[in-house]
């Protein structure tokens, strides 16, 4: 699959969730505090995003500046991500159970804006190059 | 030859007798003005309105009147801005619409100057005037002579404008005249001398303002409050006033060499004998860019008051609030050649100036989410001073966004000069100035006259304002993009009149707005007494100027409050400390106050004939109006008699009174 | 009571128009072409084009989260709607401003480097990489209309420009007995100001044959609306057969018809001249240094 597949494919399922968990905060908030206590939580926080990042980054050839580079930096900060929650669970755990309370409204934010320039690279960026 | 060194170039020929249109409404301002003056008589208010108010020093009268001006002035700039609409609406493909160029051009000139100097400018300094002095606990400013002066030169300067409408004209150069268009050459008439000598007494008064103010806030603080406990918009006050300070007397010395080049045919900005325009544009945007920022920052402060006060929780962030503040004043200096990036300044020159106005986004991004995340788990109270706030997220955030995109110099390359520039700066001046303002006068119009101003009407009016505002300013965003310059007379492309028909539409709307701001304010007069607003505190607020009457006494608090913390006011109120003691139980001293006087009034007048003389050379009376400036300026200050005391026990009375009616 | 009925029928009818408004626009934008930066035909109009969607799509990772979330707290935390968590003293969290300064910061760092770069590469000043100049236009900003001129070809134009496709062309600007004046042809390039007694440089390369629209963007004076111009992009033998028409011509633009070009006329006719004074540009340009052979009557003084 090419940077621009992904790219749209990505995009659209984190707006799709992004909205999800933005017009449902209670849900959101209760299912949060839900997994972090439960062994799948952890898994999913660490395996998804490993999944997700290297599959943007394996289109990666070389730095070259343009619209593949964002989904190159996505991919690698997902990648990071997902490494430091495997690398590092006892940290993250104490992170989780600090800012719990803000980390439904984080993800809403995050995945907004990520599913926003993803849609942009994947659909717009296209048609004025 | 009497005739020629009284008059100068004055003649019966200056007056518009073949332009109708001009005439109509130098019918319909002489019929307003004369109305006024009738209704005074016939109420025999003469005495109050001299005592009381032209010869006032006290900053809270001050403060309404500047607030009035603008008001009035508002109507005249939005009027332009109704023929502008309309003739753009009508003069597509062959069709020139109504207005010939020559008319037109004046048209637009007068609509910027009015708009910027002559409404947004006093209607901020009348609520800096307001208010300033009561949210830092002091009796009035540092200096309410000067405060006095400083508001009769802005209102001479407005009148100057108005006079330019039927004796003579204005310029006809859009409202920064650039030269050589500016020069003699190409504006041989009397109206860039009407723009000069308005915009140098008007700005002269407004330099004196920032120096007040500063002397004010760094002087005149309650014992205990430092600057880290002002509330925030006491800080934004401060940093706009630093930026008037600093950035107007650029604007004198820009207009001071042009009208050196119009006079005594200088070659400062000549095409000729080795004049070089880009020096002005370098001045003007120079005062030019600040003067922006100066509107803006109180206003950011308005804000910060209002989301504060109605969603009962403390400010988000005040210490960064106050760096966001600091910083946006000190690089609002290092940006101003991005209103000129296409004058061929060279690669590294743009970028620079670039990339420093794209930096400005990020304090004032900053202080959108400190307000942002204010409102979170507060609890929001969406009266209408709130609803102001809520269309300004929106609408600055979009404005905001265009102007950096404007900061890309290759961006600007396409539209510098178009319709998306024109709706850019609308949209930051109306999404975040004067919305901010209107916030504010709402907010603050309680305190001032002791009444609420209606709550329907408001939002009414808010909603006309918003509609209005989007309908009229976002198909000029399309406009811009697709190649349509602003200042067009008449366009060619018929394509175009659809866009150019929903703008006019939306004026439309904004002037039904104002129809309710201004039906809001007569119904709330005429039914103040259901208005009422006794306790002084009209919305449980979190500053000092709560905690007094409504409208306050003359000297604003019998006792200088003392400050522990940000926010005393509403902590005391909390804590259920006792914020209003009986006042039998309180000893009370008798009180400094500053006297009256008429001098600033006669500067003002003075420098008004001075102007006037200057525009159409009549030297003899010119320097007449000079002499009466100096004159008075020298007998004020033998003036001994400038102070009163007002005694403890009128000073207990009116405690008294208050108090009874409070608790009522 | 009156006044809230009013508005409400108000509101429906503003509502009709809106819609109606809006499918008109649509409607009538639709089968009408784009203009400007949105419908590139030249090399660089191309380039600001991806410069000014990549940048709104930057800047739209901040402004709508700030969006929705002004709508998301002022309707979430709104006193009727009491749940409970309200925290009035609340104010202060290094967690979050490290979130709304470092992103903030990183998107100006990402367009900061946009604008460097690009600044420089389409500076107008500067050359298009890869293409060598073919033509070269001098351009005289006249009390209003547009002067052109073709020193290799030794012809002149008014009011209208021809252009071959697919050739670098780079321009020579300056103006004449108007105010300062601007060039600008949106579907080409970049608008570059135009000042009497100095040159300012630009560099267009069109890549479309057809017809577009030049004009001035600066205000100057009252003649201004209808100081624009049509741009001609043309095949190179359709300019060179262009160019052997106009040197039919009888005109010449010599010092006598230049005087009477350059007084005040508004929305002048095409004209062509089939030659060309020797440095007529550069003294129009030395004129105003006070130097030069040419001589006019400045009734004011300039």
């Amino acid at each position: 699959m090419s940077y621009l597949f992904f790219a749209r494919w990505f995009g659209l399922i984190s707006i799709i969730l992004a909205f999800g968990i933005l017009f449902n905060p209670k849900n959101a908030r209760e299912m949060a505090k839900g997994m972090v206590h439960t062994e799948t939580g952890y898994i999913m926080g660490a395996v998804l995003p490993i999944v997700f990042g290297s599959l943007a980054f394996m289109h990666h050839h070389a730095f070259e500046s343009g619209p593949r580079l964002i989904v190159d930096i996505i991919g690698l900060s997902m990648i990071l991500l997902g490494t430091f929650r495997a690398w590092f669970p006892e940290q993250w755990k104490k992170i989780l159970g600090e800012h719990i309370d803000i980390v439904p409204p984080m993800f809403a934010l995050f995945g907004m804006m990520f599913g926003l320039i993803l849609l942009y690279v994947g659909f717009i960026s296209p048609l004025i190059r | 030859m009497l005739q020629e060194i009284l008059l100068g170039n004055l003649s019966l020929k200056a007056l518009p007798l073949h332009e109708p249109i001009i005439i109509a409404a130098g019918v319909f301002m002489a019929l307003a003005l004369g109305a006024v003056l009738v209704g005074i008589t016939v109420l025999r208010k003469w005495g109050v309105i001299w005592r009381d108010w032209v010869c006032s020093v006290d900053h809270k009268k001050i403060g309404i009147m500047y607030i009035v001006l603008a008001g009035v002035m508002l109507l005249r700039g939005f009027s332009d801005a109704l023929l502008m609409r309309s003739q753009q609406a009508i003069a597509a493909g062959t069709s020139m619409g109504y207005l010939p160029p020559e008319h037109y051009d004046q048209i637009f000139t007068a609509h910027g100057v009015i708009m910027i100097f002559f409404v947004a400018m006093p209607f901020m300094v009348g609520l800096m005037n307001l208010t300033i002095p009561l949210q830092i606990g002091a009796r009035d400013v540092a200096y309410p002579y000067l405060n006095s002066l400083s508001f009769w030169m802005t209102f001479v300067g407005a009148m100057l404008t108005n006079v330019s409408l039927v004796v003579g004209s204005f310029a006809a150069t859009g409202w920064l005249a650039y030269p050589p268009l500016s020069g003699i050459k190409y504006s041989p008439g009397v109206g860039v001398d009407y723009y000069i000598w308005a915009l140098q007494i008007a700005g002269v008064g407004t330099l004196l303002g920032g120096v007040n103010f500063i002397a004010t806030i760094v002087k005149m603080r309650c014992p205990g409050m430092t600057l880290m406990k002002m509330p925030i918009f006491v800080w934004s006050v401060l940093c706009a006033s630093i930026l008037i300070c600093l950035s107007f007397p650029i604007l004198t010395v820009a207009l001071a060499l042009l009208e050196l080049d119009r006079l005594l045919g200088m070659h400062f900005f000549t095409q000729l004998y080795g004049g070089n325009m880009m020096m002005y544009i370098n001045l003007i945007w120079a005062w030019g860019h600040p003067e922006v920022y100066i509107l803006i920052l109180p206003a950011f402060g308005i804000f910060s008051e209002v989301v504060a006060t109605f969603s009962r929780k403390l400010l988000f962030g005040y210490t960064t609030m106050v760096y966001a503040i600091a910083a946006i004043t000190f690089l609002s200096f290092i940006v101003w050649l991005h209103h000129f990036f296409t004058m061929g300044a060279g690669a590294n020159v743009n970028a620079f100036f670039g990339i420093a106005t794209m930096i400005i986004a990020i304090p004032t991004g900053v202080k959108v989410f400190n307000w942002l995340f204010t409102m979170y788990r507060g609890s929001i109270r969406l009266d209408t001073p709130m609803l102001w706030v809520t269309a300004f997220f929106t609408t600055f955030a979009i404005g905001g966004m265009t102007g950096v995109l404007m900061a890309l110099p290759p961006v600007d390359f396409h539209t510098h000069n178009s319709l998306f520039n024109v709706a850019h700066f609308h949209n930051t001046i109306i999404g975040g100035v004067l919305f901010g303002y209107f916030a504010g006068f709402i907010y603050w119009f309680p305190k001032a006259f002791g009444f609420y101003l209606n709550e329907r009407l408001g939002k009414y009016a808010f909603g006309f304002w918003v509609a209005g505002f989007y309908f009229a300013f976002m198909p000029l965003y399309v406009l811009g993009l697709q190649g349509v310059m602003r200042r067009l007379v008449h366009y060619d492309n018929v394509a175009y009149q659809p866009y150019f028909l929903v703008a006019a539409f939306g004026a439309l709307l904004i002037l039904i707005g104002i129809g309710f701001q201004i039906f809001q304010v007569i119904y709330s007069v005429i039914y103040r007494e259901q208005h009422r607003d006794k306790s002084g505190d009209a919305w449980n607020g979190r500053t000092f100027e709560w905690s007094i009457s409504s409208p306050p006494p003359v000297y604003n608090f019998a006792i200088t409050p003392q400050v522990k913390r940000i926010d005393q006011f509403w902590f005391d109120k909390q804590a259920k400390e006792p914020t209003h003691v009986h006042p039998e139980k309180m000893t009370y001293q008798d009180i400094h106050m500053p006297r009256n006087t008429s001098a600033g009034f006669f500067v003002g007048i003075f420098s008004g004939i001075f102007g006037f003389a200057m525009v159409w050379h009549m030297w003899l009376i010119a320097s007449m109006g000079l002499l009466g400036v100096i004159a008075t300026v020298i007998m004020r200050s033998f003036n001994k008699n400038t102070d009163y005391y007002i005694s403890a026990e009128e000073v207990k009375k009116t405690e008294f009174a208050h108090f009874k009616e409070m608790f009522s | 009571m009156r006044i809230a009925a009013l508005k409400t029928k108000y509101n429906k009818s503003v509502f009709k128009l809106f819609w109606l408004l809006i499918t008109v626009l649509f409607l009538s934008s639709c089968d009408q072409k784009l203009t400007g930066i949105l419908n590139p035909k030249g090399i660089i109009t191309y380039e600001e084009r991806i410069l000014l969607f990549d940048s709104v799509a930057l800047m739209l990772i901040v402004v709508i989260p700030v969006i929705i979330m002004s709508f998301a707290f002022i309707f979430r935390y709104r006193e009727t709607h009491c749940e409970g968590d309200y925290k009035p003293n609340w104010s202060h969290s290094v967690f979050l401003e490290a979130f709304w300064w470092g992103i903030p910061c990183m998107i100006i760092i990402a367009l900061g480097m946009l604008t460097w770069h690009y600044t420089h590469k389409l500076d107008p000043y500067r050359k298009i990489d890869g293409y060598p100049v073919s033509l070269q236009v001098q351009v005289v900003a006249l009390p209003w209309k547009w002067l052109f001129i073709y020193p290799e070809y030794n012809i002149a134009t008014v009011n209208v420009l021809k252009l071959p496709v697919n050739k670098q062309v780079e321009f020579f600007l300056t103006s004449d007995n108007v105010p300062m004046s601007a060039f600008f042809i949106p579907q080409l390039g970049s608008q570059i100001y135009t000042m009497a007694g100095m040159q300012t440089k630009l560099h267009l390369l069109p890549n479309q044959t057809g017809t577009y629209r030049g004009l001035d963007s600066q205000y100057n004076g009252d003649g201004f609306s209808d100081m624009h111009f049509p741009v001609d992009v043309v095949s190179q033998k359709e300019m060179e057969k262009w160019v052997s028409s106009v040197k039919q011509e009888s005109q010449r633009l010599d010092i006598v018809n230049y005087t009477q070009l350059r007084q005040k006329s508004i929305a002048h006719p095409t004209t062509v001249y089939a030659g060309v004074d020797n440095h007529l540009f550069h003294n129009i340009m030395h004129y105003y240094m006070g130097k030069g052979p040419l001589k006019f009557n400045s009734a004011n003084n300039e």
